[in-house]
Formats: structure tokens, sequence, C-alpha cells
């Protein structure tokens, strides 16, 4: 048997004003990764930086992603994220408030990275593994979108099921905000191995 | 900087009013005749207390919200732009974004929880744009 781990957390936002407007883009919109036993990379499937140039920003392509009016897709790929969640695992560290009392501006939740593991046979591990560095080492580009009834492309979350990795089940699939408290729920705290920092 | 309280982010919010009833509640002295449980043995009041179901968190009260949020922005996104129940679904999102404001929810939501700004109450837009 073998582990494959999804690790994920929510976001810090996009507010103008944050001290967290020049962390990356996907510590400040929540991302979802994959791990597999015995490798050291976190997967992750998210829009190419070059789409995002050519949209004019991050601002504006999550605008379009919000909006079905545009029926917009972007190019995304998978990429080794490990650094981003490494981050994300540091700012928890600091206590980064994430959720806010609109009156009193007081924190109501703090960031935190969550790892959901589960164990598969040998055969099936070898297939999502097969599956996930082809999109990897070749690059495979995927329509990137946000969640719908009838999809026309993936996001962070939904990615995974799409190579055959058994995700929490929430309704409606891929929603941030539905997605990583089950993976607090179902998993554990995500923190680097000091000797891998 | 704001700090955590505990490892479990759970977190309730201290108002004046709850304030009071803490200390009601450890106020032993013989003018405490309100509080019905501190005459009894500590077993007795720690049983009792773990048989009263879990106050639901500040945080967990705005995540079940949240959610709801999350599920009718899917929503909106899956049904057709002339679909009949899109204004209804619009309208649903509207007023409890608004009240979850009303009552204290500063966000910010998910992205994918979600309208386009012309769609957001102008109540979250003053909180996050």
């Amino acid at each position: 048997m073998k582990t494959v781990s999804l690790i994920g957390f929510r976001e810090v936002g996009f507010d103008k004003n944050s001290p967290y407007a020049n962390e990356d883009a996907l510590i400040r919109a929540g991302h979802v990764g994959v791990m597999l036993e015995g490798d050291d990379a976190i997967y992750g499937f998210h829009p190419t930086p070059e789409a995002i140039e050519a949209e004019g920003g991050i601002e504006n392509v999550i605008n379009k992603l919000k909006d079905k009016r545009a029926a917009y897709t972007i190019d995304g790929r998978v990429y080794n994220d490990r650094n981003v969640f490494v981050r994300a695992a540091e700012l928890a560290e600091l206590n980064t408030p994430i959720r806010f009392a609109s009156n009193t501006k007081d924190p109501v939740e703090f960031l935190e990275v969550w790892q959901f593991d589960f164990s598969v046979d040998d055969e099936e591990f070898l297939r999502i593994r097969d599956q996930l560095l082809a999109y990897f080492e070749k690059g495979t580009i995927s329509p990137y979108a946000f969640p719908r009834f009838n999809p026309t492309g993936d996001n962070c979350a939904t990615f995974p099921m799409k190579i055959g990795i058994r995700v929490p089940v929430v309704e409606p699939p891929g929603q941030l905000s539905l997605y990583i408290p089950e993976l607090e729920k179902q998993g554990k705290r995500w923190r680097p191995p000091q000797d891998m920092n | 900087m704001p700090t955590r309280k505990n490892k479990n982010r759970r977190f309730t919010f201290s108002t004046k009013k709850s304030r009071e009833a803490s200390v009601k509640k450890h106020d032993t002295s013989p003018h405490a005749s309100t509080n019905m449980m501190v005459d009894q043995p500590t077993a007795t009041i720690r049983r009792r207390a773990a048989s009263i179901p879990h106050l639901i968190s500040r945080r967990d009260y705005f995540l079940q919200l949240e959610q709801q949020l999350s599920r009718l922005a899917y929503l909106w996104r899956s049904v057709d732009v002339d679909d009949p129940n899109e204004a209804l679904i619009v309208e649903q999102y509207q007023r409890l974004l608004r009240q979850m404001v009303a009552e204290g929810f500063g966000g910010p939501l998910d992205i994918d929880a979600e309208l386009p700004d012309d769609l957001m109450p102008d109540e979250y837009l003053k909180l996050h744009r």
C-alpha cells in the first residue's frame, strides 16, 4: 500500500490594502495540491503565468472566472507548488488571520494548511503517479475554470478527480469553502519536514 | 498582530454580556444566588455541562453560512443566463450576505464563493474593494 495526500488551505484574500497583497496569487486565492509517497513535490493545477499575463493580471482573470456570462476558461497546467505550500505553512505559524469581523476587524479564522492522506494499492498508486507525472512532465495544458454543474474546466480541487484520485466528497465539488474544511475534518495539520525546508 | 487563542481555531467572541455571565458563573459568594449550579458538587456540574450540546463557535457559524453562499455561487454559475431561477439565486445570495455582514461577518469570501462585483452587495464590496 502507498499513500497519496491532498494538501490545501483557504485564501488570505485579494484586498488591496491587505498586508498579504504581495504574496503569491495562490496564497491569496487558496490552493489544493497532491503529494505522492516518496516524492517531495506537491503537484498543483492552476492557470499558467503566461495566460495570466496575457489577461492583464490575476485580478482580471479572477473577475472573468467568477462571471459565467463571460463563458471563460484559462489555460492551466500542473506545477510543483511545494514552495507555495511551505509559504502557507510559514504564514500559518505566524498566526495569519484570513477572516475578520465586519465591525471590530477582529480575526475570526486563521490560515492553516491541512493534509488528508489515503492509502491505495500499489497498482492504483502507479496509475495515479503515471497520470500525474504525465501532466506535469509534458506540461499538458488543460482548461481551468471555477466549478459548475457542467464544468468547462477544472480548478485545483477538482483536478485530482480527473486523474482518478478519490477526493473527500463535498457537494458541490471543488468549492474551496466546502473542500478545505473537509480536509480539516478528515485530515491533519500539514507542516514541511524540517530537513526539507 | 492579532494572536491565536488556541490550536483548534475555534473562536468565540467575548461580549460584555458573556463576560458578565462568565463572572457570575464563577462567583461562589452567598450573593450569587442567580447561578443555580454553584452549590452542586463539581462532578454533577461537569456531568450536566457535558450533556449540553456545545454552542457553535462564531467561526463555524459563519463558515456554514459561507458554505451556503458557496453553493449559491456554484448554482448561479451552473444555470443558463436566461434561466428564470437566476434572479432568485442572486436575490437569496445578496440577502444572505447582507445578513452575514450585519451580524459581523467581515470576510473575505473564497473567490469561488463570490459572484461578479456587479452582483455583490455594496455592504460587502465596501469591506473588500
